[in-house]
């Protein structure tokens, strides 16, 4: 599997976002897109995962275009988690994850197989939602509600998943949790993951590959120690910051200071 | 969930027979529950026979599957547009069926040299006519289609539609003004077997047709995001399913007359009982809705015998308070 992004110009409507963008995501390997907002990261991951078309250029999958694909044969290669995903209230996680194997069943009168009830069942252990399985979607807190749609994603056994900032509105804790699960999903079943993530240490230290955008371009893409730098993040958020190395994960961090009004905090005044 | 659905499956197939039995029942000449199951097990004579067959019958089966078609029709238009408020007249079936029918009637010279598929015919047109039009209206070049877009663009259109409607009628000698008011109000009294030989089979194959792809309509109720990762083809899905649901009310509506408030009050009840997987949520709903239809036509018949109340008041009489109701419960 190839994920390209050739040329690319896309946006909403008759706006323009992103012009002329060229991306080859590293396969078996988690990518992360950050920028600030409205930089186009988000318009990037839905036009590589076909929920916006493109005004111009191609997204490729294996050398073909992602909107050349039939959708329930791109929807077994690649998963969506999208940014707020919404479900009825009566729904219960369980079912929430057996839509995930939709793209595996019969079009007509669907009927679940062993195979489905089977990823079913790993996808909720791997989530650690077992205990919760009957419960309604709505019912639950935003950590829990949040494993749900991710185990939905993973049941659909795709090589590709998708994730649309995935630890926005979660505490710290559950941040971690689907942090760490990403981390799994990589590294044990080999997924290629691509996100969007607003926080930059969790980017720095989940992903292998870094995408830093601004105004609709790249502006830097590479390993967390090649490009997670001072000058990159002053480039592209307009922060100052000290980099520092996490000993216990070998990856760097930042402490971002404010450009404008250097506060008493900042210079260590009390 | 299954037993839970397999046990009010059996309940409201029992409330079906009951409102069945009591339709049957009632009428102009007085019939016991033991005449009645001789005749139905062929020990009838000729005018019972006819009574039965040809009056009876034909008006129940009739009530049956619109109660079917319009509340399947209502669960789909719900569906597609993600609100529980949704509901065919509510998207212009109603009023496109209505104007048709005026439009129709205004311009024949004679009522009665109409044949007997004309008249539904012309309202199977008006209906799916409006329909697209606010489909297309409210399609505004994006992505997808925005299912509250969808619902503000129905409610005005039906607004507009209402209105040419009212003043065409205030045209018509008294003789065509009773056969659009009929048809307003909604009944399905004086329609024959042919009508049944019309309106059965759309709403046994659509109805088959939407049971077999409950999965995708599981999927369409999601967010468009999420929907289109499982591999839905997300604008021609809801082209597909407003068609067919377009095409299932639309048919009823020729038939039945201007009946509301099915759609949405039959769709919400399953909802309440047995949750949004369609697999199970659509057979309830099609069950609802026909107890509802057939149950209202009896009461209709059965309170001021013999005179009747027409089909479509007693519905209302139902259908707005419980309207109220869902609007009051609804959190905006």
């Amino acid at each position: 599997m190839k994920l390209e992004v050739k040329n690319l110009t896309t946006g909403y409507g008759e706006t323009k976002i992103i012009e002329n963008l060229n991306l080859t995501i590293p396969e078996g390997k988690i990518t992360a897109l950050i920028g600030a907002n409205g930089c186009g990261k988000s318009t990037l991951l839905k036009t590589i995962c076909r929920i916006i078309p493109a005004m111009d250029g191609d997204v490729l999958l294996d050398g073909k275009r992602v909107d050349s694909y039939d959708s329930r044969e791109l929807a077994k290669r690649m998963a969506i988690l999208p940014q707020n995903p919404s479900a009825p209230g009566e729904l219960t996680v369980r079912e929430l994850v057996m839509y995930g194997r939709a793209p595996h069943q019969g079009s007509l009168f669907a009927r679940s197989t062993k195979e489905d009830r089977e990823m079913v069942e790993w996808a909720l252990k791997e989530t650690d939602l077992l205990d919760y399985a009957d419960r309604g979607i709505n019912n639950m807190s935003g950590g829990q509600r949040q494993r749900a749609w991710i185990a939905m994603a993973i049941a659909q056994n795709t090589d590709i998943l998708f994730l649309d900032e995935p630890t926005s509105f979660l505490d710290v804790s559950h941040q971690m949790d689907v942090l760490h699960l990403v981390d799994l999903l990589n590294k044990k079943y080999n997924k290629t993951i691509i996100m969007v993530i607003h926080e930059l240490n969790e980017a720095a230290r989940f992903a292998d590959y870094l995408v830093a955008m601004k105004k609709g371009r790249i502006l830097y893409e590479g390993t967390p120690y090649e490009i997670f730098h001072n000058d990159m993040l002053m480039d592209v958020f307009g922060i100052d910051s000290t980099i520092m190395n996490d000993p216990r994960t070998n990856r760097p961090f930042c402490i971002p200071y404010s450009m404008k009004a250097m506060s008493h905090v900042d210079r260590g005044v009390f | 969930m299954k037993r839970r659905f397999y046990i009010y499956l059996l309940v409201l197939i029992a409330f079906l027979l009951g409102a069945i039995y009591g339709h049957l029942q009632t009428g102009f000449s007085d019939m016991s529950g033991a005449d009645l199951l001789r005749i139905i097990l062929g020990g009838g004579s000729d005018v019972e026979n006819l009574t039965v067959f040809d009056f009876r019958l034909v008006r129940t089966v009739l009530a049956l599957f619109i109660g079917i078609g319009l509340a399947l029709s209502g669960a789909i238009f719900q569906t597609i547009s993600r609100n529980e408020l949704a509901s065919p007249s509510l998207l212009g079936v109603n009023a496109g069926a209505g104007l048709g029918v005026v439009l129709l009637v205004f311009f024949t010279g004679s009522t009665t040299s109409l044949g007997i598929w004309t008249l539904p015919f012309v309202a199977v047109l008006g209906a799916t006519v409006a329909a697209l039009l606010i489909y297309f209206l409210s399609y505004r070049g994006s992505a997808t289609i925005s299912p509250y877009r969808l619902i503000l663009t129905g409610i005005s259109m039906s607004a507009g539609f209402h209105a040419i409607q009212i003043l065409l009628v205030t045209r018509l000698d008294p003789n065509k003004f009773y056969l659009v008011n009929t048809w307003t109000i909604g009944t399905i009294s004086g329609n024959s077997w042919p009508h049944v030989w019309l309106l059965a089979p759309v709403v046994l194959i659509l109805g088959l047709f939407l049971y077999a792809r409950y999965m995708e309509l599981n999927l369409l109720a999601l967010a468009d995001e999420t929907a289109i990762g499982l591999g839905v083809n997300i604008n021609r899905a809801r082209f597909l399913y407003l068609i067919v649901a377009v095409l299932l009310a639309a048919f009823c509506v020729a038939i039945g007359g201007n009946i509301g408030f099915v759609g949405l009050i039959a769709p919400h009840i399953a909802r309440r009982l047995i949750g949004a997987d369609h697999r199970y949520f659509l057979p309830l709903t099609a069950l609802i809705g026909a107890i509802l239809v057939v149950g209202a036509d009896w009461i209709g018949r059965a309170i001021i015998a013999p005179d009747e109340i027409l089909l479509g008041i007693i519905i209302s009489l139902i259908g707005a308070p419980y309207f109220l109701y869902i609007l009051a419960k609804t959190k905006v």
